[in-house]
């Protein structure tokens, strides 16, 4: 099923104030209602590729689309785009300016214009989406890491973007902390048919939370595709300065190093478990059909 | 110890509207400072202190750590008023001859630095009270709503938000020069210092940078708008409150225009 892109980019080059090229042609498709993984190593142009999304880096050349229209740069166009598109930014810190919770979510919509009613309605729900109800009047400076990343979070989800752009979502989180955001991330694209682009290292939540992925190095898209069909080419994923997973990567070793004839590939422990059931119930027929 | 941030998120009287609390705490402030009085001081002293403890719910022992630090200030400032130089060694109470003139101790000028002492304490413990029960983004709003021009207010509450962030990065490079010994000596204490503060700068101008494309991506366009909590700003029965500034207008007046205390 190809779901019509939401997002594209067409030859887009980007360059930074200082000369460094970020994007050097990149020709990709978001498609809607998909969670699409961005990846790639340090400096691959990940972070640019969401700000190009988001109208605050202008191309150089080539040009992003959004419904297949291309961007308007012009504070009423980029108005606009931003309510579409909404980006987390990967420090919170960086991202949350005002002195309380409730302030800060507030600020994007008091941007939008909408009657107050409706804002405090909508920050009351994102504060209840993401679980920070009762950080409401706390100043911003008083929570942890991972408080202020859910707040980041609400800030945007209150403007309710139909793309949700999210940079290193789980860094600098603990591991229950990170699993739950992706949790959360994927259950609200599919109650809402959101479409999410997460921009990450963690290699291991990718086969777990996300439909597509696409492989940037050194401003270039090396791949775009489905999940499974990425981890199938190692080599690549491995140019790129990624690994795959570490189930992956033990049954790879298995299959090359030690002579075990797997029935299947897994990228997640689910997967690996039916392989090695699948594995065991193929011994036991042997042993029943020599017995 | 805990920052007169803590104490304001938390206390008590922070539902008070804060327009309430300021006319409470700043008009007996303005009028201890007219009256130069040190019963009517020490009166203000004990209604300050005694709300914000019985009300605000602030622990003695909290309150009395905080006025350590201004009493100090006080102890030494007030010390140098009451010292006088002098021609005849008459008017002293306790007196150093120093070449033909004395230098020592007159009643005057303990009357007056007893007076300064008490009036500052006296202020200090209002300006406490709205420390201790106000957080500053509700000093910002009401700043806000008795016409001070929003770029003030949206300035005061940038920086206060960003003093905070500002003072845990520069803890944060300070212990990592601790920890590769670049306090060990004088000398490499003022390298460190030196490049602590031009790191401190170049951060502050890097994270500006940040938060302005982040606030961009939310549609900042120039001015910033926010809704604050709305959750039962208590109104207090105003009434009350001029009766009691009232009360207190009367004494300030006797007490300035009778000297009697």
């Amino acid at each position: 099923m190809a779901s019509p892109a939401i997002l594209r980019t067409e030859a887009l080059r980007c360059v930074w104030p200082d000369g460094t090229v970020a994007l050097d042609g990149v020709a990709l498709s978001i498609r809607t209602g998909e969670v699409t993984a961005l990846l790639g190593g340090n400096g691959a142009g990940k972070s640019s590729l969401l700000l190009s999304f988001n109208g605050i880096l202008k191309p150089r050349a080539g040009r992003v689309l959004l419904r297949d229209e291309p961007l308007d740069y012009s504070s009423r166009g980029l108005k606009s785009l931003r309510q579409e598109v909404g980006i987390v930014f990967q420090n919170p810190d960086a991202q949350l300016f005002a002195s309380s919770v409730y302030e800060d979510i507030s600020f994007g919509l008091c941007n939008l214009g909408l009657p107050e009613p409706e804002a405090r309605r909508r920050v009351e729900a994102a504060m209840e989406l993401v679980g920070v109800a009762e950080l409401a009047r706390k100043p911003v400076h008083h929570l942890s890491f991972g408080q202020k990343k859910r707040v980041a979070l609400a800030g945007v989800l209150a403007m309710e973007p139909s793309v949700l752009l999210l940079d290193e979502p789980t860094a600098g989180l603990d591991p229950k902390g990170a699993d739950e955001i992706m949790r959360f991330i994927r259950e609200l694209q599919r109650s809402s048919a959101m479409t999410v682009v997460v921009a990450t290292h963690d290699i291991e939540m990718v086969p777990l939370f996300c439909d597509r992925a696409c492989v940037l190095d050194r401003g270039r898209v090396l791949f775009e595709g489905e999940v499974a069909s990425m981890f199938e080419q190692r080599d690549l994923v491995r140019r790129a300065g990624l690994r795959l997973p570490r189930i992956a990567h033990l049954l790879e070793i298995l299959v090359s190093k030690d002579g075990f004839a797997l029935p299947g590939a897994a990228m997640t422990i689910g997967e690996a478990r039916k392989v090695l059931n699948t594995l065991k119930e193929d011994r036991k027929g042997d042993e029943r059909r020599q017995g | 110890m805990r920052t007169l941030d803590h104490h304001a998120a938390s206390s008590r009287l922070r539902d008070v509207a804060p327009g309430y609390k300021l006319l409470f705490a700043l008009l007996p402030g303005e009028m201890v400072l007219w009256a130069d009085s040190v019963p009517f001081s020490l009166l203000v002293f004990a209604l300050m202190s005694a709300s914000l403890m019985l009300k605000g719910g602030v622990r003695l022992a909290d309150y009395l750590r905080w006025l350590l630090l201004p009493a100090g200030f006080l102890v030494i400032g007030t010390a140098a008023v009451a010292v006088d130089a002098s021609a005849s060694p008459g008017v002293f109470i306790v007196s150093v001859p120093v070449g033909g003139a004395s230098i020592g101790i007159t009643a005057a000028g303990v009357a007056m630095a007893a007076h300064l002492c008490f009036r500052a304490l006296a202020s200090v413990s209002c300006l406490y009270f709205v420390a201790f029960t106000t957080p500053v983004a509700d000093i910002g709003r009401a700043m806000a709503s008795v016409g001070l021009p929003p770029l003030f207010t949206e300035m005061t509450l940038l920086v206060y938000r960003f003093v905070f962030l500002l003072f845990e990065t520069a803890s944060e490079m300070a212990t990592a020069q601790r920890s590769r010994l670049g306090y060990a000596g004088t000398a490499a204490s003022f390298r460190s210092l030196a490049s602590l503060a031009s790191n401190l700068f170049l951060f502050s101008a890097r994270r500006a940078e940040e938060v302005y494309v982040a606030m961009e991506c939310r549609g900042y366009d120039g001015a910033i708008r926010v809704l604050a909590s709305s959750n039962g700003a208590r109104q207090p029965s105003f009434v009350a409150l001029a009766l009691l500034e009232l009360t207190l207008l009367g004494l300030a007046v006797a007490a300035h225009s009778g000297r009697f205390f």
